[in-house]
């Protein structure tokens, strides 16, 4: 069922619009539908988890991702470009926590105050 | 904030032709993740506006934010409408300013009670009308977005 789509959707707007409502409840029907489903939270006030069905007890220890995992790679030209240090399948095995039906979640994670800018 | 951006690029980036075949993802509040390019990556947009005229303007620069990074998808999502005048409305400025808009969710008391509790609107109320149209938005998504990877 499905297995042909590869999506990749970014749900934006206004703080308030009910952004997270419409991206953690459509993730969830996407899942219960048979698809295999990635969260991401990029918002770095995050609370898609809890939409996601997450109780906040929990949701509240999910470690972001960390910035190490970001490199910073110059090509022959000179360019830097910034890239993930390691696979992907590789980071998500690692950081990604379990959500209702199935789904993946990861966090892009929040605003360090102290070190922000 | 700059480093939350690039992880979410290069994460979002990265993830073509991984394991999982539907990504979701929920993007920073306002606009600057789309002029810096965070959302490049992605397949579809959905700006979520409600409706009143300073929403639909943020709505409006998020769309055309996104058209200009060149993204095939691109629909508004109208949140919290609560009549029939209201819906009229967006649909009008949509016509207006040339915007796709991919459906009208209800205002629904079921979104605001699953908020107060902490929990999923899906677990608190499945069979809440607002739980239908993001069903009905997500079916559309996947016939208009799916048929490119068939």
């Amino acid at each position: 069922m499905g297995a042909s789509h590869r999506l990749k959707i970014a749900v934006c707007g206004k703080g308030g619009s009910g952004k997270t409502t419409v991206a953690g409840t459509m993730a969830r029907l996407l899942a219960r539908r048979g698809h295999r489903v990635l969260a991401v939270d990029g918002d770095s006030n995050p609370n898609l988890a809890i939409t996601l069905g997450i109780p906040p007890d929990e949701a509240e220890r999910i470690p972001p991702l960390p910035r190490t995992l970001l490199e910073q790679r110059t090509d022959e030209s000179g360019a830097t470009r910034t890239v993930l240090a390691e696979p992907p399948e590789v980071i998500l095995d690692r950081y990604a926590v379990p959500a209702p039906d199935g789904i993946r979640l990861v966090l892009m994670g929040r605003v360090d105050h102290a070190g922000a800018g | 904030m700059c480093r939350t951006h690039a992880t979410v690029r290069s994460l979002l980036g990265a993830l073509v032709g991984s394991v999982e075949e539907l990504t979701v993802a929920d993007m920073e509040a306002g606009l600057e993740h789309l002029s810096r390019g965070t959302a490049r990556h992605a397949d579809a947009i959905l700006a979520v506006v409600e409706p009143y005229f300073k929403s639909l303007e943020t709505g409006r620069k998020a769309y055309e934010c996104a058209r200009e990074l060149g993204i095939p998808h691109v629909y508004v999502v109208a949140n919290k409408v609560r009549t029939p005048e209201e819906q009229d409305a967006i649909a009008a400025f949509c016509r207006r300013h040339g915007l796709q808009l991919l459906g009208a969710i209800p205002y629904d008391e079921a979104f605001a009670a699953a908020d107060r509790e902490g929990r999923a609107p899906v677990d608190v109320a499945p069979q809440a009308r607002g739980i239908a149209e993001i069903a009905a938005l997500a079916g559309r998504l996947l016939d208009v977005g799916g048929n490119g990877g068939r």
